[in-house]
Protein backbone atom coordinates (compact mmCIF):
# COMPACT_ATOMS: atom_id res chain seq x y z
CA UNK A 1 0.00 0.00 0.00
CA UNK A 2 1.30 3.43 -0.77
CA UNK A 3 1.80 5.23 2.49
CA UNK A 4 2.12 8.74 1.23
CA UNK A 5 -0.12 11.66 1.89
CA UNK A 6 -1.96 11.06 -1.36
CA UNK A 7 -4.11 8.55 0.44
CA UNK A 8 -5.77 11.19 2.58
CA UNK A 9 -9.41 12.13 2.25
CA UNK A 10 -9.71 10.53 -1.14
CA UNK A 11 -9.12 7.21 0.53
CA UNK A 12 -12.45 7.48 2.27
CA UNK A 13 -14.71 8.28 -0.63
CA UNK A 14 -17.51 5.75 -0.72
CA UNK A 15 -17.50 3.30 -3.58
CA UNK A 16 -19.45 4.39 -6.56
CA UNK A 17 -20.44 7.78 -5.23
CA UNK A 18 -18.01 9.64 -7.43
CA UNK A 19 -18.10 12.46 -4.90
CA UNK A 20 -14.97 14.04 -3.53
CA UNK A 21 -15.38 15.92 -0.28
CA UNK A 22 -14.24 19.51 -0.29
CA UNK A 23 -12.10 19.78 2.77
CA UNK A 24 -10.63 23.13 3.64
CA UNK A 25 -8.36 21.55 6.20
CA UNK A 26 -6.02 18.62 5.99
CA UNK A 27 -7.53 15.34 7.08
CA UNK A 28 -6.14 13.71 10.17
CA UNK A 29 -4.76 11.00 7.88
CA UNK A 30 -2.82 13.62 5.92
CA UNK A 31 -1.60 15.22 9.12
CA UNK A 32 -0.29 11.88 10.35
CA UNK A 33 1.73 11.51 7.17
CA UNK A 34 3.36 14.85 8.00
CA UNK A 35 3.88 13.84 11.61
CA UNK A 36 5.69 10.75 10.37
CA UNK A 37 8.21 13.11 8.77
CA UNK A 38 8.76 14.92 12.04
CA UNK A 39 6.40 17.84 11.48
CA UNK A 40 5.67 19.28 14.92
CA UNK A 41 3.00 21.68 13.69
CA UNK A 42 1.08 18.82 12.16
CA UNK A 43 1.36 16.99 15.45
CA UNK A 44 -0.14 19.96 17.29
CA UNK A 45 -3.14 19.82 14.99
CA UNK A 46 -3.49 16.11 15.57
CA UNK A 47 -3.31 16.81 19.28
CA UNK A 48 -6.08 19.39 19.03
CA UNK A 49 -8.34 16.95 17.26
CA UNK A 50 -7.66 13.85 19.24
CA UNK A 51 -6.54 14.76 22.75
CA UNK A 52 -10.09 15.14 24.09
CA UNK A 53 -11.43 11.90 22.61
CA UNK A 54 -8.33 10.05 23.78
CA UNK A 55 -8.58 11.45 27.27
CA UNK A 56 -12.33 10.88 27.48
CA UNK A 57 -12.09 7.30 26.31
CA UNK A 58 -9.20 6.48 28.64
CA UNK A 59 -11.11 8.09 31.50
CA UNK A 60 -14.12 5.90 30.76
CA UNK A 61 -12.02 2.78 31.11
CA UNK A 62 -9.53 3.76 33.82
CA UNK A 63 -11.87 6.00 35.88
CA UNK A 64 -9.05 7.54 37.88
CA UNK A 65 -8.28 10.98 36.53
CA UNK A 66 -4.58 11.13 37.37
CA UNK A 67 -3.90 7.72 35.89
CA UNK A 68 -6.02 8.54 32.86
CA UNK A 69 -3.89 11.57 32.24
CA UNK A 70 -0.74 9.45 32.32
CA UNK A 71 -2.19 6.93 29.91
CA UNK A 72 -3.55 9.59 27.56
CA UNK A 73 -0.14 11.26 27.53
CA UNK A 74 1.52 7.95 26.65
CA UNK A 75 -0.93 7.45 23.81
CA UNK A 76 -0.38 10.92 22.37
CA UNK A 77 3.38 10.50 22.45
CA UNK A 78 2.94 7.11 20.82
CA UNK A 79 1.11 8.81 17.93
CA UNK A 80 4.23 10.89 17.37
CA UNK A 81 6.54 7.92 17.72
CA UNK A 82 4.74 5.49 15.45
CA UNK A 83 3.01 7.78 12.95
CA UNK A 84 5.02 6.15 10.17
CA UNK A 85 3.29 2.85 10.91
CA UNK A 86 -0.17 4.24 10.33
CA UNK A 87 -1.64 2.91 7.09
CA UNK A 88 -4.65 4.86 5.87
CA UNK A 89 -5.57 1.92 3.69
CA UNK A 90 -6.36 -0.15 6.74
CA UNK A 91 -8.54 2.23 8.68
CA UNK A 92 -9.08 5.83 9.65
CA UNK A 93 -6.66 7.82 11.79
CA UNK A 94 -9.22 8.14 14.54
CA UNK A 95 -9.79 4.38 14.66
CA UNK A 96 -6.04 3.83 14.83
CA UNK A 97 -5.59 6.29 17.66
CA UNK A 98 -8.67 5.38 19.67
CA UNK A 99 -7.96 1.66 19.40
CA UNK A 100 -4.50 2.35 20.76
CA UNK A 101 -5.97 4.47 23.55
CA UNK A 102 -8.45 1.81 24.56
CA UNK A 103 -5.82 -0.90 24.62
CA UNK A 104 -3.47 1.14 26.73
CA UNK A 105 -6.28 1.99 29.10
CA UNK A 106 -7.30 -1.63 29.42
CA UNK A 107 -3.70 -2.65 30.01
CA UNK A 108 -3.44 -0.08 32.75
CA UNK A 109 -6.57 -1.23 34.49
CA UNK A 110 -5.47 -4.84 34.30
CA UNK A 111 -2.03 -4.04 35.56
CA UNK A 112 -3.37 -2.13 38.50
CA UNK A 113 -6.09 -4.44 39.66
CA UNK A 114 -6.62 -8.15 39.76
CA UNK A 115 -9.54 -9.03 37.57
CA UNK A 116 -11.53 -10.40 40.48
CA UNK A 117 -11.27 -7.12 42.39
CA UNK A 118 -12.38 -5.23 39.41
CA UNK A 119 -15.35 -7.40 38.76
CA UNK A 120 -16.50 -7.14 42.33
CA UNK A 121 -16.14 -3.40 42.21
CA UNK A 122 -18.23 -3.12 39.10
CA UNK A 123 -20.87 -5.58 40.18
CA UNK A 124 -21.33 -3.39 43.24
CA UNK A 125 -21.72 -0.33 41.12
CA UNK A 126 -23.84 0.22 38.08
CA UNK A 127 -23.49 -1.88 34.97
CA UNK A 128 -24.23 0.81 32.52
CA UNK A 129 -22.25 3.75 31.30
CA UNK A 130 -23.88 7.00 32.23
CA UNK A 131 -24.30 8.69 28.91
CA UNK A 132 -26.19 11.59 30.38
CA UNK A 133 -23.33 12.36 32.70
CA UNK A 134 -20.87 12.13 29.86
CA UNK A 135 -23.05 14.22 27.62
CA UNK A 136 -22.70 17.21 29.86
CA UNK A 137 -18.94 17.19 29.50
CA UNK A 138 -18.90 17.79 25.79
CA UNK A 139 -21.86 19.46 24.22
CA UNK A 140 -23.23 20.17 20.83
CA UNK A 141 -21.51 17.38 19.03
CA UNK A 142 -23.36 15.83 16.17
CA UNK A 143 -21.62 12.57 16.82
CA UNK A 144 -22.64 12.45 20.41
CA UNK A 145 -26.27 12.88 19.47
CA UNK A 146 -25.90 10.30 16.76
CA UNK A 147 -24.29 7.81 19.08
CA UNK A 148 -26.87 8.36 21.76
CA UNK A 149 -29.73 8.02 19.34
CA UNK A 150 -28.22 4.95 17.77
CA UNK A 151 -27.50 3.34 21.12
CA UNK A 152 -31.20 3.71 21.87
CA UNK A 153 -32.04 1.58 18.85
CA UNK A 154 -30.24 -1.37 20.42
CA UNK A 155 -31.88 -3.89 22.69
CA UNK A 156 -30.96 -3.64 26.35
CA UNK A 157 -28.69 -6.65 26.12
CA UNK A 158 -26.98 -5.36 22.99
CA UNK A 159 -26.44 -1.96 24.53
CA UNK A 160 -25.13 -3.29 27.82
CA UNK A 161 -22.85 -5.79 26.11
CA UNK A 162 -21.34 -3.20 23.78
CA UNK A 163 -21.01 -0.63 26.56
CA UNK A 164 -19.31 -2.99 28.97
CA UNK A 165 -16.92 -4.29 26.33
CA UNK A 166 -16.13 -0.94 24.79
CA UNK A 167 -16.27 1.58 27.61
CA UNK A 168 -15.20 -0.72 30.40
CA UNK A 169 -12.83 -2.96 28.51
CA UNK A 170 -14.33 -6.27 29.57
CA UNK A 171 -13.83 -9.46 27.66
CA UNK A 172 -16.98 -11.05 26.33
CA UNK A 173 -16.64 -13.76 28.99
CA UNK A 174 -16.58 -11.12 31.69
CA UNK A 175 -19.58 -9.43 30.14
CA UNK A 176 -21.43 -12.75 30.14
CA UNK A 177 -20.54 -13.26 33.80
CA UNK A 178 -21.60 -9.77 34.79
CA UNK A 179 -24.90 -9.91 32.97
CA UNK A 180 -25.60 -13.52 33.89
CA UNK A 181 -26.01 -14.50 30.25
CA UNK A 182 -24.68 -17.43 28.23
CA UNK A 183 -21.44 -16.60 26.43
CA UNK A 184 -23.01 -17.38 23.07
CA UNK A 185 -25.66 -14.77 23.67
CA UNK A 186 -23.10 -12.12 24.48
CA UNK A 187 -21.04 -13.00 21.39
CA UNK A 188 -23.97 -12.56 19.07
CA UNK A 189 -25.23 -9.44 20.86
CA UNK A 190 -21.84 -7.76 20.64
CA UNK A 191 -21.75 -8.36 16.92
CA UNK A 192 -25.41 -7.61 16.21
CA UNK A 193 -25.20 -4.52 18.35
CA UNK A 194 -22.12 -3.16 16.59
CA UNK A 195 -23.58 -3.90 13.18
CA UNK A 196 -26.76 -2.10 14.11
CA UNK A 197 -24.73 0.87 15.36
CA UNK A 198 -22.66 0.86 12.20
CA UNK A 199 -25.73 0.90 10.02
CA UNK A 200 -27.48 3.48 12.16
CA UNK A 201 -24.53 5.85 12.23
CA UNK A 202 -23.61 5.26 8.63
CA UNK A 203 -26.95 5.85 6.99
CA UNK A 204 -28.32 8.90 8.73
CA UNK A 205 -28.09 12.15 6.86
CA UNK B 1 -15.48 -22.58 5.65
CA UNK B 2 -17.95 -20.48 3.83
CA UNK B 3 -16.39 -17.24 2.73
CA UNK B 4 -19.71 -15.67 1.89
CA UNK B 5 -20.92 -16.26 5.38
CA UNK B 6 -19.45 -13.00 6.54
CA UNK B 7 -20.95 -10.81 3.87
CA UNK B 8 -20.24 -7.31 5.00
CA UNK B 9 -23.71 -5.87 4.97
CA UNK B 10 -25.44 -8.79 6.55
CA UNK B 11 -26.55 -8.40 10.10
CA UNK B 12 -27.32 -12.05 10.62
CA UNK B 13 -24.96 -14.05 12.73
CA UNK B 14 -25.62 -17.28 10.88
CA UNK B 15 -27.79 -20.05 12.09
CA UNK B 16 -25.86 -21.14 15.15
CA UNK B 17 -24.32 -19.25 18.03
CA UNK B 18 -21.30 -21.55 17.80
CA UNK B 19 -20.47 -20.00 14.44
CA UNK B 20 -16.97 -18.62 14.77
CA UNK B 21 -18.08 -15.66 12.75
CA UNK B 22 -20.04 -14.28 15.67
CA UNK B 23 -16.67 -13.50 17.25
CA UNK B 24 -16.29 -10.56 14.86
CA UNK B 25 -17.91 -8.17 17.34
CA UNK B 26 -15.74 -9.22 20.26
CA UNK B 27 -12.69 -9.19 18.03
CA UNK B 28 -13.36 -5.65 16.85
CA UNK B 29 -13.67 -4.57 20.49
CA UNK B 30 -10.61 -6.56 21.68
CA UNK B 31 -12.94 -8.45 23.99
CA UNK B 32 -11.68 -11.94 23.16
CA UNK B 33 -9.32 -14.16 25.08
CA UNK B 34 -6.30 -15.77 23.43
CA UNK B 35 -8.10 -18.96 22.34
CA UNK B 36 -10.95 -17.03 20.82
CA UNK B 37 -8.57 -14.74 18.99
CA UNK B 38 -6.74 -17.74 17.56
CA UNK B 39 -10.01 -19.30 16.42
CA UNK B 40 -11.26 -16.12 14.85
CA UNK B 41 -7.98 -15.31 13.12
CA UNK B 42 -7.90 -18.80 11.65
CA UNK B 43 -11.34 -18.02 10.27
CA UNK B 44 -10.20 -14.60 9.05
CA UNK B 45 -7.54 -16.22 6.90
CA UNK B 46 -10.31 -17.92 4.98
CA UNK B 47 -12.73 -15.04 4.93
CA UNK B 48 -11.90 -11.66 3.44
CA UNK B 49 -15.46 -10.56 4.07
CA UNK B 50 -14.79 -11.01 7.78
CA UNK B 51 -11.78 -8.72 7.56
CA UNK B 52 -14.07 -6.24 5.89
CA UNK B 53 -16.59 -6.55 8.67
CA UNK B 54 -14.01 -6.20 11.40
CA UNK B 55 -12.61 -3.04 9.81
CA UNK B 56 -16.11 -1.56 9.63
CA UNK B 57 -16.89 -2.44 13.22
CA UNK B 58 -13.64 -0.90 14.39
CA UNK B 59 -14.57 2.33 12.65
CA UNK B 60 -17.92 2.17 14.41
CA UNK B 61 -16.16 1.69 17.72
CA UNK B 62 -14.03 4.77 17.02
CA UNK B 63 -17.18 6.86 16.87
CA UNK B 64 -18.23 5.44 20.22
CA UNK B 65 -14.90 6.76 21.46
CA UNK B 66 -15.51 10.24 20.10
CA UNK B 67 -18.85 10.30 21.86
CA UNK B 68 -17.15 10.34 25.25
CA UNK B 69 -14.60 13.04 24.45
CA UNK B 70 -13.72 14.96 27.59
CA UNK B 71 -11.59 18.10 27.75
CA UNK B 72 -8.04 16.96 28.40
CA UNK B 73 -6.19 18.64 31.26
CA UNK B 74 -4.56 21.76 29.88
CA UNK B 75 -1.22 20.92 31.47
CA UNK B 76 -1.08 17.68 29.51
CA UNK B 77 -0.47 19.48 26.27
CA UNK B 78 2.78 21.07 27.38
CA UNK B 79 4.00 17.77 28.80
CA UNK B 80 3.23 15.92 25.58
CA UNK B 81 4.95 18.57 23.48
CA UNK B 82 8.00 18.46 25.73
CA UNK B 83 8.11 14.70 25.55
CA UNK B 84 7.85 14.43 21.78
CA UNK B 85 10.72 16.89 21.48
CA UNK B 86 12.97 14.19 22.94
CA UNK B 87 11.25 11.11 21.53
CA UNK B 88 12.72 9.58 18.38
CA UNK B 89 10.29 8.39 15.74
CA UNK B 90 10.03 4.90 14.34
CA UNK B 91 11.09 4.51 10.73
CA UNK B 92 8.44 3.28 8.29
CA UNK B 93 8.12 -0.45 7.99
CA UNK B 94 9.81 -1.44 4.77
CA UNK B 95 7.94 -4.42 3.48
CA UNK B 96 6.54 -5.35 0.12
CA UNK B 97 4.23 -7.80 1.84
CA UNK B 98 0.82 -6.33 2.46
CA UNK B 99 -0.54 -6.90 5.90
CA UNK B 100 -2.72 -9.81 6.86
CA UNK B 101 -6.32 -9.11 7.65
CA UNK B 102 -5.65 -10.05 11.24
CA UNK B 103 -3.47 -6.99 11.23
CA UNK B 104 -6.25 -4.79 10.03
CA UNK B 105 -6.39 -3.84 13.66
CA UNK B 106 -4.83 -0.46 14.04
CA UNK B 107 -2.28 0.19 16.68
CA UNK B 108 1.39 -0.47 17.14
CA UNK B 109 2.91 -3.91 17.37
CA UNK B 110 3.09 -5.44 20.84
CA UNK B 111 6.87 -5.49 20.77
CA UNK B 112 7.01 -1.81 20.02
CA UNK B 113 4.46 -1.07 22.65
CA UNK B 114 6.68 -2.62 25.27
CA UNK B 115 9.68 -0.62 24.16
CA UNK B 116 7.74 2.57 24.34
CA UNK B 117 6.27 2.07 27.74
CA UNK B 118 7.81 4.00 30.50
CA UNK B 119 6.69 1.47 33.04
CA UNK B 120 4.06 -1.06 33.78
CA UNK B 121 3.30 -4.54 32.57
CA UNK B 122 1.53 -5.38 29.36
CA UNK B 123 -1.87 -6.93 28.88
CA UNK B 124 -3.25 -8.73 31.87
CA UNK B 125 -3.95 -12.39 32.07
CA UNK B 126 -6.84 -13.82 30.15
CA UNK B 127 -6.70 -11.28 27.36
CA UNK B 128 -5.20 -12.11 24.06
CA UNK B 129 -2.10 -10.38 22.78
CA UNK B 130 -3.16 -7.63 20.48
CA UNK B 131 -1.74 -9.19 17.40
CA UNK B 132 -0.84 -12.70 16.54
CA UNK B 133 1.36 -13.24 13.54
CA UNK B 134 -0.43 -15.30 10.95
CA UNK B 135 0.83 -17.65 8.32
CA UNK B 136 1.90 -15.88 5.20
CA UNK B 137 -0.43 -16.12 2.32
CA UNK B 138 0.59 -15.67 -1.23
CA UNK B 139 1.41 -12.09 -2.06
CA UNK B 140 -1.55 -11.66 -4.40
CA UNK B 141 -3.94 -13.10 -1.83
CA UNK B 142 -2.55 -10.78 0.82
CA UNK B 143 -2.96 -7.92 -1.57
CA UNK B 144 -6.56 -8.86 -2.26
CA UNK B 145 -7.32 -9.18 1.43
CA UNK B 146 -5.64 -5.93 2.34
CA UNK B 147 -7.54 -4.15 -0.40
CA UNK B 148 -10.79 -5.72 0.67
CA UNK B 149 -10.19 -4.46 4.18
CA UNK B 150 -9.34 -1.03 2.83
CA UNK B 151 -12.55 -1.02 0.86
CA UNK B 152 -14.49 -1.79 4.00
CA UNK B 153 -13.16 1.43 5.40
CA UNK B 154 -14.61 3.25 2.44
CA UNK B 155 -18.02 1.86 3.26
CA UNK B 156 -17.92 3.19 6.75
CA UNK B 157 -15.91 6.23 5.76
CA UNK B 158 -18.95 8.34 6.51
CA UNK B 159 -18.05 7.88 10.11
CA UNK B 160 -14.71 9.45 9.40
CA UNK B 161 -13.96 12.47 7.31
CA UNK B 162 -17.07 12.48 5.19
CA UNK B 163 -19.97 13.01 7.47
CA UNK B 164 -22.97 10.77 7.21
CA UNK B 165 -23.63 8.88 4.04
CA UNK B 166 -26.85 8.42 2.21
CA UNK B 167 -28.41 5.03 2.64
CA UNK B 168 -28.66 4.02 -0.97
CA UNK B 169 -25.06 4.88 -1.67
CA UNK B 170 -23.79 2.94 1.30
CA UNK B 171 -26.04 0.00 0.55
CA UNK B 172 -25.12 -0.20 -3.12
CA UNK B 173 -21.49 0.11 -2.28
CA UNK B 174 -21.77 -2.54 0.36
CA UNK B 175 -23.49 -4.97 -1.96
CA UNK B 176 -20.95 -4.48 -4.67
CA UNK B 177 -18.12 -4.87 -2.22
CA UNK B 178 -19.68 -7.92 -0.62
CA UNK B 179 -19.81 -9.65 -3.99
CA UNK B 180 -16.29 -8.61 -4.88
CA UNK B 181 -14.85 -9.78 -1.59
CA UNK B 182 -16.71 -13.06 -1.66
CA UNK B 183 -15.05 -13.71 -5.00
CA UNK B 184 -11.72 -12.45 -3.67
CA UNK B 185 -11.98 -14.74 -0.66
CA UNK B 186 -12.70 -17.90 -2.63
CA UNK B 187 -9.66 -20.06 -1.82
CA UNK B 188 -9.75 -21.69 -5.24
CA UNK B 189 -9.79 -18.37 -7.10
CA UNK B 190 -6.85 -17.24 -9.21
CA UNK B 191 -5.33 -13.93 -8.26
CA UNK B 192 -2.88 -11.77 -10.06
CA UNK B 193 -1.39 -8.48 -9.06
CA UNK B 194 -0.20 -6.04 -11.69
CA UNK B 195 1.21 -2.54 -11.72
CA UNK B 196 -0.69 0.06 -13.66
CA UNK B 197 0.91 2.54 -16.04
CA UNK B 198 0.68 5.93 -14.39
CA UNK B 199 0.73 4.46 -10.89
CA UNK B 200 -1.12 2.07 -8.63
CA UNK B 201 -1.93 -1.57 -8.74
CA UNK B 202 -4.78 -3.89 -9.53
CA UNK B 203 -5.55 -7.37 -8.29
CA UNK B 204 -7.57 -9.45 -10.71
CA UNK B 205 -9.42 -12.34 -9.11
CA UNK B 206 -11.09 -15.02 -11.19
CA UNK B 207 -13.12 -17.78 -9.61
CA UNK B 208 -15.78 -20.18 -10.81
CA UNK B 209 -18.34 -17.88 -9.25
CA UNK B 210 -17.22 -14.76 -11.10
CA UNK B 211 -14.40 -12.28 -11.41
CA UNK B 212 -13.52 -9.05 -9.69
CA UNK B 213 -10.88 -6.38 -9.95
CA UNK B 214 -9.63 -4.50 -6.91
CA UNK B 215 -7.75 -1.28 -7.63
CA UNK B 216 -5.56 0.84 -5.46
CA UNK B 217 -3.85 4.16 -6.03
CA UNK B 218 -4.52 4.59 -9.75
CA UNK B 219 -3.90 7.94 -11.38
CA UNK B 220 -6.77 10.34 -11.87
CA UNK B 221 -7.86 9.64 -15.47
CA UNK B 222 -8.48 13.35 -16.07
CA UNK B 223 -11.51 15.53 -16.73
CA UNK B 224 -14.26 13.77 -18.61
CA UNK B 225 -12.35 10.48 -18.56
CA UNK B 226 -13.02 7.18 -16.92
CA UNK B 227 -11.36 3.80 -16.47
CA UNK B 228 -13.05 1.14 -18.55
CA UNK B 229 -12.70 -2.59 -17.93
CA UNK B 230 -12.07 -4.98 -20.82
CA UNK B 231 -11.84 -8.71 -21.23
CA UNK B 232 -10.57 -10.82 -24.03
CA UNK B 233 -11.57 -14.45 -24.45
CA UNK B 234 -8.90 -16.76 -25.88
CA UNK B 235 -9.20 -16.95 -29.65
CA UNK B 236 -11.20 -13.78 -29.99
CA UNK B 237 -9.71 -10.79 -31.69
CA UNK B 238 -11.51 -7.95 -29.98
CA UNK B 239 -11.71 -6.78 -26.43
CA UNK B 240 -15.17 -6.76 -24.90
CA UNK B 241 -16.25 -4.12 -22.46
CA UNK B 242 -16.70 -5.47 -18.94
CA UNK B 243 -17.98 -2.30 -17.34
CA UNK B 244 -16.75 1.07 -16.14
CA UNK B 245 -14.58 2.05 -13.24
CA UNK B 246 -14.84 5.31 -11.35
CA UNK B 247 -14.25 8.70 -12.97
CA UNK B 248 -12.09 11.54 -11.80
CA UNK B 249 -10.46 11.54 -8.41
CA UNK B 250 -12.60 8.66 -7.15
CA UNK B 251 -10.56 6.45 -9.48
CA UNK B 252 -7.46 7.03 -7.45
CA UNK B 253 -8.94 5.87 -4.17
CA UNK B 254 -9.53 2.19 -3.56
CA UNK B 255 -12.27 0.67 -5.62
CA UNK B 256 -13.58 -2.68 -6.73
CA UNK B 257 -15.72 -3.85 -9.62
CA UNK B 258 -17.19 -7.14 -10.63
CA UNK B 259 -15.85 -8.14 -14.04
CA UNK B 260 -18.83 -9.56 -15.85
CA UNK B 261 -18.37 -12.50 -18.13
CA UNK B 262 -14.73 -13.09 -17.28
CA UNK B 263 -13.52 -16.70 -16.99
CA UNK B 264 -10.18 -18.29 -16.16
CA UNK B 265 -7.92 -17.98 -19.17
CA UNK B 266 -9.31 -14.63 -20.26
CA UNK B 267 -7.17 -11.54 -20.43
CA UNK B 268 -8.16 -8.46 -18.46
CA UNK B 269 -7.30 -4.88 -19.33
CA UNK B 270 -8.03 -1.34 -18.19
CA UNK B 271 -7.93 1.68 -20.44
CA UNK B 272 -8.78 5.34 -20.04
CA UNK B 273 -11.84 6.26 -22.10
CA UNK B 274 -14.18 9.21 -22.48
CA UNK B 275 -16.86 9.33 -19.81
CA UNK B 276 -19.66 6.96 -20.71
CA UNK B 277 -17.22 4.39 -22.09
CA UNK B 278 -16.27 3.21 -25.54
CA UNK B 279 -17.28 0.30 -27.78
CA UNK B 280 -13.65 -0.70 -28.12
CA UNK B 281 -10.50 0.61 -26.42
CA UNK B 282 -9.44 3.96 -27.91
CA UNK B 283 -6.21 4.18 -25.92
CA UNK B 284 -3.46 1.73 -25.02
CA UNK B 285 -4.38 -0.29 -21.95
CA UNK B 286 -2.79 0.94 -18.72
CA UNK B 287 -2.69 -2.62 -17.51
CA UNK B 288 -3.08 -6.00 -19.15
CA UNK B 289 -3.34 -9.20 -17.13
CA UNK B 290 -3.40 -12.68 -18.61
CA UNK B 291 -5.17 -15.11 -16.34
Amino acid sequence: MPDDAARGPRGIVPLGSGVTPQEPEASTEELLALVARGDGEAFEKVYQRLADPVFGLVLQVVRDRAQSEEVAQEVLVEIWRSASRFDAGLGSARAWVLTMARRRAIDRVRAVQAASDRERRVVESSHTVEFDEVAEAVEGKLERRQVRRCLQTLTDVQRESVSLAFYRGYTQKEVAGLLGLPLGTVKTRLRDGLIRLRDCMGVTA
Amino acid sequence: MNAINGSAGNGSAGNGSADVHTLAGGYALDALDANEVAAFEAHLRECAACAVEVAGLRETAAVLGFAVATPAPSAMRARVMAQIARTPQLPPEISSEPQLPAEVSPGPQPRERDESKESGPTAGEGRAPHRIPGRRRSSALNRAFALAAALAVLLTGGLGALGWQRAHTAEEARQQLAQAVSIASDPSAQRQTASVTGGGQVVVVVSDGGAAVLADGLADPGDGKIYQLWINHPGEQNMRSAGLGPAGQAASSNWARLVEGMKPGDAFALSIEPEGGSQAPTTDPVVLVNT
